[in-house]
């Protein structure tokens, strides 16, 4: 038994960073559901939203009659089972390849633990990691919600089938990662079958040709709108996912046993499934190559002369490297000029795809799905209170439904999906070296530090424009398509704010992890969620908001030259945010020369 | 099915795909012998130690430990295994991971003389520990538990000179009490030192193995010598015992077949104005073999 229990805590402590993440993400989300929450005469005006197919596809069927807040956990339960499948199908590819990615599984694997018994355990701390979100995820609608409470009969099914379908999860994601030998590409596979999955899923519900097969389609066994609409569980979807489950406990108890633990050793070639999906972006690089190489930039590229040192100086490779990657393939240019800068954007490559899909995700997604003044006016009316607030930036939109749209489902909601990211700079740009073991190497080379840190600094200011060029292009699209083409250079100037905003908070992130030995990185993220509270605390709590009161990131807001239909306004910001980001990149790069590269922050 | 030899391989042999691991490896390991496992990098050192361990399936053949298929929960009771790369938990303390060990092992009755004996902090948190003190965790975690074989993929890598005595010294007092070892290694004098046994891979086949002592009877003998006149040299070659001559100028090397006495009785020592015969070492049995794989 002490056996278990050591095996039990060792699994949760090393996911510990993950789980905590992961449960955070689920705490945030509900907390901004269950306030967000329209009130009945909102949820109405949503309901006339959904009338069209594609948010149908998305959601399900929604009965109109039920009660509304009934209607509104089933606009958010659907995505966030899918949110939590994906957290625990990862989750699952950890428990068996996490190990190997340490080193630490050439000794757990040789102690005399059988394989079935090492597997039993790991599936006791998975279900209470999912009953862990699952019980998070139901906690906030056991409270009453503007003064109606759900029924605990509902709340039961809801859990019991959340239940069923998160530990599927977690047997689908064991199931991959017994079959993968690299951490990184089986949680890329997982992560793109489920998304595979729930986009079939989305086409058979449009297409009602193929609604007989969508029982074949597991994403599809979850089904939480019977549980909220008819009061009971699906019996049939709950059946297929026993079904499915019982296979795979013996499919993963038999392949386990099979397994060989050797690092990036898989039992099936997945680096030929991720080539076959990598097509996906071929023409997309096809569309980038061609322009590289096309009269009006070649010219141009040969003049600094990208092209020419890219095509001489780079040796033909046997084997794909993240230098090959869809958005940083072109830095080979920079590579004898900048390397810290080429090599800093190479290390970038996966979070490069990342926000691609994240801005995919939050903008042409949700700007094509603008259901018109009017329809957009009936669900504007609908929303009120502090998080409505935060994304307009307190501004009253009413009137204005398409700049609502806009601004509340992609601009004024760019904190939600940057901020991770200035975090993750703000410690890389300081501890790369370090966190990579590669300290003592690039210590001893005959370059300054300050050079490296310039050159780093460089690599995030160039990424912010990557992004800044996607959500431009899918902005400018949504303008065209909705004729709002003459407003365009306002959009455009005001987001353009979120590269000195962002590259400002990365430096000032930076600075902590630069400047305190221990507990660096900790304090920069203190420091972050700091600012960000200061920025989001008062427009949730108050209706009135006065630009100096919601700190650093208030500085910046991309509303207001929207509103006003001003560049000067947008052009002040930019200037002031790139005047405060001067005096760091002097800091920085003044007080690299200190910096040791080794562990010793 | 147990029986009385520690380690047994059988026509070992593991593919990765179409890439050769090991072909063919035929193993037999003593019981209360340290067995060196010598080999250049990339010889199948490291994968003939993990298809032992149960790391690794076989594509073809078998391993066995006390006649129990390498791998099976049995064979790893017998086993403590001290991997080339040891890392461990970075969220527990020296000690925190020794209580892992143990509660997950079994009785550790050695723990605390290990831990003594190689001066390790229990109170120290693994991720601030140096590689050489990973190390010597990853030797008291082998040892701990008592068990009847130990293998170790490169043992003393990061230990100071210090440790690794105290390390072989240990590797000989286990094997006295009757433990066996198999070990691999790149310091040649170390195995020597301490190996009564040694088996050469190369290219994934062994090609030799034996006791220490007979593998240096096969080393030619050879002997450097300074020469006071320079017509030594044609003397030399009439003399039949004398396989080879290398070198330049006054100071020769000479490989020869026969005993030293036999030698100095052959050579006219009046020509000679100093003699040097050095002990047969591992090296010199070993580094052909090394040049061979460079040519």
């Amino acid at each position: 038994m002490g056996k278990w229990i050591s095996l039990f805590k060792k699994d949760i402590m090393l996911n510990r960073m993950y789980l905590l993440g992961w449960i955070f993400t689920i705490i945030i989300f509900n907390f901004m559901m269950y306030t967000l929450y329209p009130g009945e005469k909102g949820v109405q005006g949503m309901l006339g939203l959904v009338d069209q197919d594609i948010f149908q596809a998305v959601l399900g069927h929604l009965n109109s009659d039920a009660a509304p807040v009934l209607i509104w956990m089933s606009f958010v339960l659907p995505t966030m089972g899918i949110v939590i499948f994906i957290a625990l199908a990862m989750y699952g590819n950890r428990t068996i390849l996490l190990e190997m990615e340490l080193g630490t599984h050439e000794t757990l694997f040789t102690l005399p633990i059988g394989r079935t018994e090492n597997l039993v355990v790991s599936f006791v701390s998975g279900q209470v990691i999912t009953t862990a979100f699952n019980v998070i995820l139901i906690l906030p609608w056991v409270f009453p919600i503007d003064g109606k409470t759900v029924e605990t009969n509902i709340l039961i099914n809801l859990f019991i089938l959340n239940q069923l379908f998160f530990t599927l999860a977690y047997l689908f994601g064991i199931f991959f990662g017994i079959l993968g030998g690299n951490l990184g590409k089986t949680q890329q596979i997982t992560l793109i079958i489920i998304l595979l999955f729930y986009s079939v899923q989305i086409i058979f519900r449009i297409n009602e040709s193929l609604q007989d097969y969508q029982d074949m389609n597991f994403i599809g066994w979850y089904n939480p709108n019977v549980v909220l609409f008819e009061d009971m569980l699906p019996s049939k979807e709950i059946q297929y996912i026993l079904v499915a489950s019982s296979i795979l406990v013996l499919l993963n108890i038999w392949s386990y046993t099979k397994k060989e633990f050797e690092r990036d050793m898989a039992m099936i070639n997945f680096e030929r499934i991720s080539s076959f999906f990598s097509m996906a972006f071929q023409p997309l690089r096809t569309i980038f190559e061609s322009l590289a190489s096309s009269p009006v930039f070649r010219p141009l590229m040969k003049k600094g002369k990208l092209i020419k040192k890219a095509e001489t100086n780079i040796p033909p490779k046997k084997s794909r490297s993240a230098t090959s990657g869809i958005f940083v393939f072109w830095a080979k240019g920079l590579r004898k000029k900048l390397p810290y800068t080429a090599d800093f954007l190479f290390s970038e490559a996966r979070v490069l795809v990342i926000m691609f899909w994240v801005l995919v995700m939050f903008y042409p997604l949700q700007f094509f799905a603008y259901p018109g003044d009017e329809t957009a006016q009936e669900i504007i009316s609908g929303f009120s209170g502090g998080f409505a607030n935060l994304i307009t930036y307190g501004y009253d939109l009413t009137t204005k439904p398409y700049t609502w749209w806009l601004v509340a489902q992609a601009i004024g909601v760019h904190w939600f999906f940057m901020f991770p990211l200035v975090l993750h700079w703000g410690k890389k740009i300081v501890n790369y070296d370090k966190d990579r073991k590669i300290g003592d190497l690039t210590g001893a080379l005959p370059i300054s530090p300050s050079i490296i840190i310039a050159q780093r600094i460089l690599a995030v200011f160039i990424e912010l424009h990557l992004l800044y060029i996607q959500m431009a292009i899918y902005t400018v699209l949504s303008n065209q398509t909705f004729r709002y083409n003459s407003e365009t250079p306002f959009y455009l100037a005001a987001i353009y704010g979120l590269i000195p905003l962002y590259l400002f908070l990365t430096l000032l992130l930076a600075i902590p992890i630069h400047s305190i030995r221990k507990k660096g990185v900790t304090s920069s993220r203190i420091l972050g969620v700091a600012l960000l509270l200061w920025f989001i605390v008062p427009y949730m709590t108050k209706t009135s908001v006065k630009p100096i009161e919601t700190g650093l990131i208030g500085i910046y807001n991309p509303v207001k030259p929207i509103i006003d239909l001003s560049i000067s306004e947008a052009f002040i910001q930019i200037i002031v945010l790139f005047g405060m980001t001067i005096p760091l990149i002097a800091y920085l790069v003044k007080f690299a020369q200190k910096m040791p590269f080794i562990d010793a922050y | 099915m147990t029986n009385q030899v520690p380690i047994e391989c059988v026509s070992l042999t593991k593919y990765y795909g179409k890439f050769r691991g090991i072909e063919n490896v035929n193993l037999k390991v003593e019981k209360g012998t340290i067995h060196g496992f010598l080999g250049p990098n990339g010889a199948g050192k490291t994968t003939t130690i993990r298809i032992m361990v149960g790391l690794l399936r076989p594509t073809r053949g078998n391993a066995t430990i006390f006649g129990n298929p390498a791998g099976s929960l049995e064979s790893r009771e017998l086993i403590g295994y001290l991997p080339s790369d040891f890392e461990l938990y970075s969220h527990y303390t020296v000690g925190e991971y020794l209580d892992f060990i143990e509660d997950v092992r079994g009785p550790a009755p050695k723990r605390e003389d290990l831990v003594n004996l190689f001066q390790v902090d229990e109170g120290r948190l693994c991720k601030n520990l140096s590689r050489g003190n990973k190390q010597k965790v990853g030797v008291v975690q082998a040892f701990m538990h008592n068990p009847k074989i130990i293998i170790a993929d490169e043992p003393t890598t990061g230990l100071d000179p210090l440790m690794q005595e105290k390390f072989n010294n240990l590797l000989v007092q286990y094997a006295k009490n009757g433990g066996t070892v198999f070990l691999s290694s790149h310091i040649l004098a170390e195995v020597q030192e301490v190996c009564s046994h040694v088996t050469v891979i190369k290219e994934g086949s062994i090609v030799a193995t034996g006791k220490v002592n007979e593998l240096l009877n096969q080393v030619p003998k050879k002997a450097i010598i300074k020469m006071s006149d320079p017509t030594l040299k044609t003397d030399l070659e009439n003399i039949p015992i004398i396989r080879k001559m290398d070198g330049e100028g006054s100071t020769i090397t000479l490989y020869y077949d026969c005993s030293a006495k036999d030698f100095l009785n052959s050579v006219p020592l009046e020509k000679i104005e100093d003699i040097l015969i050095p002990p047969p070492t591992l090296e010199d049995y070993f580094l052909p073999i090394y040049h061979s794989e460079v040519q």
